[in-house]
């Protein structure tokens, strides 16, 4: 061995030293990753994430997909394949907008070129232009690169939690109500139900310029059937993404591909309290007859076949009880949409 | 591609490892490829055949200069025809809109930028070889190194990979004798490189990036703050600008070194500088040495009279400000330094100095110097004077704890528990960068941060190694990752 090559030796131990922190550290992050990325895991911690669901659909690409929010994310796979007789790949995820739904569809068709049913979502809340995440594209490369999901500062965050607390989606959103959830905070009766109230209140400044984050909750149906608060709607269509709607369901029609536009149920007190002193229920409308006068299929929940379940199914606004009402409602978007 | 990249950390050890093996006669000639490809890689490909022309036209007069008796005519043609082309990238949209237009309809090198507004696209390193094959071209003119023969050599000097996109701009007496395929491992020379290289990750990375989010958010929602955030942001930006571009430098000077080629140290502590002129003497050195050789002294420096040479500090300062960019903001920028240096220059010397009044010239020639960089940071004259008549308005703690909390959520994370975090990040980084150039500066006659930790015992040394380390890696994730090409240097920009 000549001189040289010792020092090179001596200085490369000398740089992995340095950098083994930063090994160790990533070996602590392929161990508590929590959407087994490497899949060195029997179990995958998490499978509700959009990095989960894309890799997965990258990996074993299913013909059939669904597309859309959290209201799409939170349906059983397994239970839809049962019902439909078809296998399902689900690429929804919570707090998707209408741009990264519509992302979704060209990503999913180029992966898998013989994708032939595509459920995908559409509603008022997705197709808000105040509501533009963008985040497709980082998915994707966070897909592919493993460096990228390595380094990125959400995922090291999530890592870090799941080591201190394992991050889990066995957890179902279920609940029941007594009495108590009707009452506002003098203890009167509310007309509904005042965890759907605080939720109307909670997407509000996604919709409307007038602060409601104070008003109680005695006040509040009051405040949102205001006439003045028509004034103070900031909520818009996004064109852009209409116009790629339509633009799908023509590439459906040319393609073969069996387009069916869900949009999901909602609980009646975001339509009487929201979208119609705001004038979104026109606009939505609008938008239901243009996709209607195309050759896909449209199962409207949210305005024109409402999807009328009892009040206490419904978890939030947006939200079914998971344990309670996911089937019924499996069983009828898949059984009578097949 | 840029410094702060892992294709970098990846693209540099295969590089050298293969200078290292190929035979002495192919080195060069493997430097030229690689510093191309790496000049490629930051951008359209095309930038490289304005790099080719300018390293074709220097040589092809460089040669004719020594050959003929006509020098002045070759030498003058020569610059004209790169100053025009420097000119013309950097200043045609500004002097002709249309020109913008014309390259949009042939599809060639326009860009829109982020407001929709149509440009000429600037070649990517055009200031810095252009500056560097001038000054050439002048040292042969004026004898001072003969003409290179080799074409490769010359076009290694044009475009040696670590300085190309960035700077230092580099001089044919330091930078060509040392281009004589001589590359070969040196272990002490390896450890200080990288020593250098750590210390430039920390400023670029751990510093630079993370005051970024900051500084970014406030200036494009300028609006929005006032008084206290503007003083904050204004001074803060002097350091990011300073850790950026140095930090840059530091990686472009240890990827030399661990070639074995020297790189003009560009930076020497400047925020400590006590004048103006001692500011000059420590920012962006390889710039203002070559404005002093190449236009100061030409015109005649200090030797004509204090009317005379007050004149040409000033001209060659509003140069300075036109190099950086086309607009009336560069402009301004420059002819503040120049009216600085005028009035220093006009001030009498003070015959004693002590701590205090040291403490004092520093802070003040750091907000002097911070104020003019506002101009520079800013996108148009509105910005700049909102902001610099902002500083004395609306002055309120509960404002600025406020907005500052505001534009951390807006610009790295809305969690408070990330903001506090963020907060306490940047302040113990920047607290440990003042500390070394404040120990350089004062203490160890700027040897720099390499200098004063070799003087440290092992177990001090290596603990300082993997702090900046951890501090490296968390700002790199904390900045998402960010290392995929979408960060930038500042001074890539012109």
């Amino acid at each position: 061995m000549n001189n040289t090559f010792k020092q090179v030796l001596k200085l490369c131990t000398k740089l992995f030293l340095f950098l083994l922190p930063v090994i160790l550290y990533f070996c602590v992050f392929i161990y508590f990753e929590p959407y087994n990325y490497f899949e060195l895991k029997q179990d995958v911690t998490d499978t509700n994430q959009p990095i989960y669901r894309v890799r997965n659909y990258i990996k074993n690409p299913e013909d059939a997909i669904l597309i859309g929010d959290s209201r799409m994310a939170h349906l059983d796979v397994e239970t839809i394949n049962n019902v439909s007789g078809k296998s399902f790949s689900n690429l929804a995820f919570g707090g998707a907008s209408q741009q990264e739904i519509n992302d979704l569809f060209y990503f999913a068709i180029e992966e898998n070129p013989s994708v032939d049913t595509v459920y995908l979502q559409v509603s008022f809340y997705t197709l808000n232009a105040q509501y533009d995440k963008d985040r497709i594209g980082d998915i994707k490369k966070t897909s592919e690169n493993a460096l990228s999901y390595m380094f990125n500062f959400n995922y090291n965050v999530e890592m870090l939690r799941n080591m201190v607390n394992p991050v889990t989606d066995k957890s179902k959103a279920t609940a029941t109500y007594d009495e108590s959830d009707y009452l506002d905070e003098n203890g009167n009766i509310l007309s509904y139900r005042s965890q759907l109230l605080s939720y109307c209140q909670a997407i509000y400044p996604n919709i409307s310029s007038y602060d409601v984050k104070d008003v109680p909750l005695s006040m509040l149906e009051e405040t949102f059937l205001d006439p003045a608060r028509l004034e103070d709607n900031i909520w818009a269509l996004n064109e852009t993404e209409f116009d790629r709607l339509l633009e799908i369901a023509e590439y459906c029609e040319q393609n073969d591909i069996e387009l069916t536009f869900v949009f999901p149920p909602m609980h009646e007190v975001l339509l009487e309290l929201c979208m119609k002193p705001l004038g979104i229920e026109v606009e939505m409308l609008k938008v239901i007859d243009a996709l209607n006068a195309t050759t896909a299929n449209v199962v409207d929940y949210e305005l024109t076949e409402r999807y009328d379940i009892d009040e206490a199914l419904f978890y939030d606004g947006f939200h079914m009880d998971e344990v309670l009402a996911m089937d019924g409602y499996i069983n009828k978007l898949f059984g009578e949409n097949p | 591609m840029l410094f702060n990249t892992i294709s970098y950390l990846i693209f540099l050890p295969i590089c050298i490892g293969i200078i290292f093996i190929v035979p002495k006669k192919l080195k060069n000639l493997l430097l030229l490829v690689i510093s191309y490809l790496f000049f490629i890689e930051f951008g359209n490909p095309l930038y490289v055949l304005f790099l080719i022309f300018g390293t074709i036209i220097t040589y092809v007069a460089a040669n004719l200069l020594v050959k003929t008796d006509r020098k002045k005519p070759i030498l003058v043609s020569t610059i004209s025809l790169q100053v025009f082309l420097l000119g013309f990238f950097k200043y045609g949209t500004y002097l002709l809109p249309d020109m913008a237009k014309f390259f949009k309809e042939i599809g060639f090198l326009y860009v829109n930028d982020h407001s929709g507004i149509l440009s000429i696209a600037v070649p990517v390193g055009i200031s810095y070889y252009t500056f560097a094959t001038i000054g050439y071209l002048v040292d042969v003119y004026r004898g001072k190194v003969t003409n290179e023969k080799n074409f490769i050599k010359l076009a290694v000097f044009v475009s040696f990979f670590p300085q190309v996109l960035s700077g230092p701009i580099p001089r044919a007496d330091k930078l060509l004798p040392q281009l004589d395929g001589n590359y070969t491992f040196n272990y002490a020379r390896s450890t200080d490189a990288l020593r250098i290289m750590l210390f430039g990750f920390f400023k670029k990375i751990a510093i630079a990036d993370m005051l970024a989010m900051y500084i970014n958010t406030v200036y494009a929602d300028y609006l929005s703050y006032t008084g206290l955030s503007f003083i904050f942001v204004v001074i803060l930006y002097s350091i990011w600008l300073y850790c950026d571009f140095s930090g840059y430098c530091d990686i472009a000077l240890a990827t030399g070194k661990l070639l074995g080629i020297d790189v003009i140290q560009n930076f020497r502590t400047p925020l400590f500088s006590s004048s103006i002129k001692e500011f000059w003497q420590r920012w962006h050195i390889s710039l203002s040495t070559w404005l002093k050789d190449y236009i100061y002294i030409p015109l005649g420096g200090s030797r004509n009279g204090k009317p005379r040479f007050l004149f040409n500090l000033g001209i060659t300062f509003v140069i300075s400000g036109v190099w950086h960019g086309a607009g009336l903001l560069f402009f301004i920028w420059g002819l503040l330094h120049a009216l600085y240096q005028i009035i220093e220059a006009l001030l009498p010397v003070p015959t004693k100095t002590s701590i205090p009044k040291t403490i004092f010239k520093t802070c003040t020639v750091y907000y002097l110097v911070s104020v003019a960089f506002l101009f520079f940071r800013s996108t148009s004259m509105d910005q700049a004077l909102h902001m610099l008549v902002g500083q004395f308005q609306n002055i309120s703690i509960t404002n600025f704890i406020s907005e500052t909390t505001a534009a951390i959520a807006q610009g790295f994370n809305a969690n408070h528990i990330f903001i506090l975090g963020y907060m306490l990040f940047c302040v113990l980084v920047v607290a440990i960068q003042t500390t070394f150039d404040a120990l350089s500066y004062y203490k160890f006659k700027d040897i720099g941060f390499a200098g004063i930790v070799v003087k440290l015992s092992t177990l001090p040394r290596h603990l300082i190694y993997y702090m900046l380390l951890a501090f490296i890696l968390a700002a790199f994730i904390m900045q998402n990752g960010n290392y995929v090409g979408n960060v930038s240097t500042a001074y890539a920009n012109f």
